[in-house]
């Protein structure tokens, strides 16, 4: 059980205190609001295990004893935490949104997607993947271009598994969706589940390794990950593509194109295209035949 | 027309390791921020200062929208790189961990100087100093 500790504090010492009781604690934020009456607050809120309370507390009142602040800090009760409620709290802010000619949208929406448009039901557990980010915007932009009926797809860190999904409902025969994260694998297979393509998606929990090359070759292979772990699995997923196949690489901001592209070229492929969006990037390169 | 703040949320993490557990979950949830999506642009970000303490000013919209900056390591980080310590004194008082210098000091007040809002390096030195004691670091002179 988690439990929050407030502190309020003076917003001009919100710095000096923050740096001092993270010695303490590294778990703590530091928040400024609108106050009332246009009096910004400032409050400490400290995450402690209930059972660290009581030395953590001692500890941190120590450790304000040796810095000058402008006023005496404010000990609020400490409230528990549940810890649903703050994986759930964002969800109330996810909403439909239409992706070229994709609807994405939460199970609890009941918006219908127009003629001509494929919707995905996507729950977001927690897993990254609900079409807000513009890297997977862009990968699902990439996807929709890329498709074609009978492909095969390999989709590394599938996250809520979306992007695999949206591959099998435009056509995929075959989608292999991998994540080392288990609550991301829960939650794609939920999705797999609710968007009726378990007969195409196949999730599995793990990263890419040479024996999943046997499972291929693809003719797409999607990773919207960071650039450390592509630059590692470059090689193997350039392995696991057909000749002609494409590769979508994203999760990345728009100034490490420059460094991946022709770090992508090394493992034998050819740039495609780019795609940007509000700063961020995505790369398509292509395995000559 | 600028967008209505809601609040705006310091937190320390290591730079490239965030994850939802707290305090990003519980601080960012309670404002309806996407946790996942916060994670993964502050690790992109960090991604080439592993193993530093990289704290974030995440300013919160009233749309639930977030921008955020990065902001130089906080002061007790920098104590601890200049002496190479691992960590502070667990009792400050009695137990002794380094020595800084006065111009030690000087140098990790003129980092923090532009973080901090002031141009008064000589607040910032009291306030670097007031960290050392905590730590169980003496100053000299």
């Amino acid at each position: 059980m988690w439990l929050e500790l407030r502190l309020q504090i003076d917003p001009r010492d919100s710095d000096l205190v923050a740096d001092l009781l993270a010695q303490c604690c590294p778990r703590l934020a530091v928040e400024i609001d609108n106050g009332e009456e246009g009096q910004p607050r400032a409050f400490v809120k400290i995450y402690v295990p209930q059972e660290d309370l009581t030395a953590l507390k001692r500890s941190l009142r120590l450790a304000l004893r040796f810095v000058p602040l402008s006023c005496t800090p404010k000990w609020h009760r400490a409230r528990r935490l549940r810890e649903e409620r703050w994986h759930k709290a964002w969800r109330r802010h996810f909403r439909p949104q239409l992706i070229g000619s994709v609807l994405v949208k939460p199970p609890w929406s009941k918006k219908k997607g127009q003629p001509g448009q494929v919707t995905l039901q996507i729950e977001p557990g927690m897993a990254f993947g609900t079409g807000t980010h513009p890297t997977t915007a862009l990968c699902l932009h990439a996807v929709q271009k890329l498709i074609f009926p009978g492909a095969r797809v390999l989709d590394v860190g599938t996250g809520t598994g979306i992007l695999a999904i949206a591959a099998a409902k435009l056509g995929a025969t075959y989608a292999l969706a991998l994540d080392i994260d288990a609550e991301a694998v829960k939650a794609a297979l939920g999705n797999v589940e609710a968007n009726g393509v378990a007969d195409t998606v196949k999730v599995c929990h793990g990263t890419l390794t040479p024996n999943i090359l046997q499972e291929g070759p693809f003719h797409l292979v999607i990773a919207n990950l960071d650039r450390e772990t592509i630059r590692r699995l470059g090689p193997l997923m350039t392995a696991a593509l057909a000749p002609g196949g494409y590769l979508v690489v994203s999760g990345f901001l728009s100034e490490t194109v420059a460094e991946l592209t022709p770090l992508l070229a090394t493992y034998g492929l050819r740039h495609h295209q780019d795609m940007m969006q509000d700063g961020w990037a995505a790369i398509v390169m292509v395995k000559d035949a | 027309m600028a967008k209505k703040v809601r609040a705006v949320v310091k937190l320390q993490l290591e730079a490239g390791k965030a994850t939802p557990a707290p305090p990003v979950g519980p601080a960012l949830g309670q404002h309806g921020v996407n946790i996942m999506a916060f994670v993964k642009e502050y690790n992109e970000r960090t991604a080439s200062m592993a193993g530093s303490i990289v704290p974030v000013e995440i300013t919160i919209y009233e749309d639930r929208s977030f921008t955020f900056v990065l902001k130089t390591p906080p002061v007790s980080d920098l104590i601890k790189r200049e002496l190479g310590i691992e960590k502070g004194s667990s009792n400050p008082k009695r137990e002794k961990v380094g020595k800084l210098t006065r111009e030690q000091v000087r140098r990790i007040a003129e980092i923090k100087l532009k973080d901090l809002n002031t141009a008064d390096l000589e607040a910032v030195m009291r306030m670097v100093e007031g960290t050392a004691r905590s730590m169980g670091v003496t100053v000299e002179g």
